[in-house]
């Protein structure tokens, strides 16, 4: 499955409803559905958030790939925007205090939690980041 | 995602259901940040109805915490599915709030 995105929070919901009609259909088991749905969002989030700050939005050049086979689901996100590694970000720290405690970096921590065989690449001018979801049945 | 307010003897119960993300996170927020909300001496957010949580929903819990700390309220949770306590132990989330199984234990104890 592969679906193309403008760098537009409304196309939110016609992603999550691609990522949950791919898992249905290749019978992936709730929580690992639940898992790629909400790093996806989280990656989504982000990109169109900070990705394209100084940027044109041109048509929809955020691209999400996902691939079924056994018990694994291999993921590809990519698009245009500023060079951002996500595997380089800091970890948050989740024991402070309701007072001291940052908000961001949850996203990346749920991909690094959840997601396994993390890679990430600048090529051709676009961030190319891969990982898997995987389950044992 | 729906919101919905059940004014009680001490504590106000906030049914919330359906998707918490980066669309309908506002809703909340703006649902919180109403005077009449804000300022009651006792909030339970009830979960039970919610399915899905990211990191935009967390925020607006999170927004909500420091406010009743900030103004000495009491808040608490309350029937959270097992995805959205999943996603609350991986944030670290868990320890932060007071968290119920369900919300007429929780107003038991809010309005002692």
């Amino acid at each position: 499955m592969q679906i193309d995105l403008a760098v537009d929070m409304k196309e939110l919901e016609r992603m999550t409803a691609a990522v949950e009609a791919f898992c249905d259909e290749n019978e992936v088991p709730p929580d690992a559905a639940m898992h790629l749905v909400l790093v996806l969002e989280e990656l989504f989030t982000n990109i169109v958030t900070h990705g394209y700050k100084d940027r044109t939005r041109i048509g929809e050049p955020i691209r999400i790939a996902l691939t079924a086979k056994d018990d694994r689901v291999s993921v590809g996100v990519s698009d245009d925007g500023i060079a951002f590694d996500p595997l380089q970000a800091a970890t948050p720290d989740l024991d402070l205090d309701v007072e001291d405690r940052p908000i961001g970096g949850l996203g990346i921590h749920f991909m690094r939690t959840m997601m396994v065989d993390l890679h990430y690449a600048r090529q051709n001018e676009r961030n190319q980041l891969n990982f898997s979801k995987v389950w044992t049945r | 995602m729906n919101i919905t307010q059940h004014p009680g003897d001490k504590v106000l119960r906030i049914e919330v259901s359906g998707r918490l993300d980066s669309n309908t996170s506002q809703t909340l927020e703006d649902a919180l940040s109403a005077e009449d909300v804000k300022g009651h001496p006792a909030l339970l957010l009830d979960l039970a109805g919610v399915q899905y949580v990211s990191s935009a929903g967390l925020r607006v819990l999170l927004k909500a915490a420091k406010a009743a700390r900030a103004a000495k309220t009491k808040l608490a949770l309350a029937g959270l599915t097992p995805q959205v306590r999943e996603v609350f132990d991986v944030s670290g989330f868990s320890s932060i709030f007071q968290i119920f199984a369900d919300a007429n234990e929780a107003k038991k104890t809010l309005a002692g």
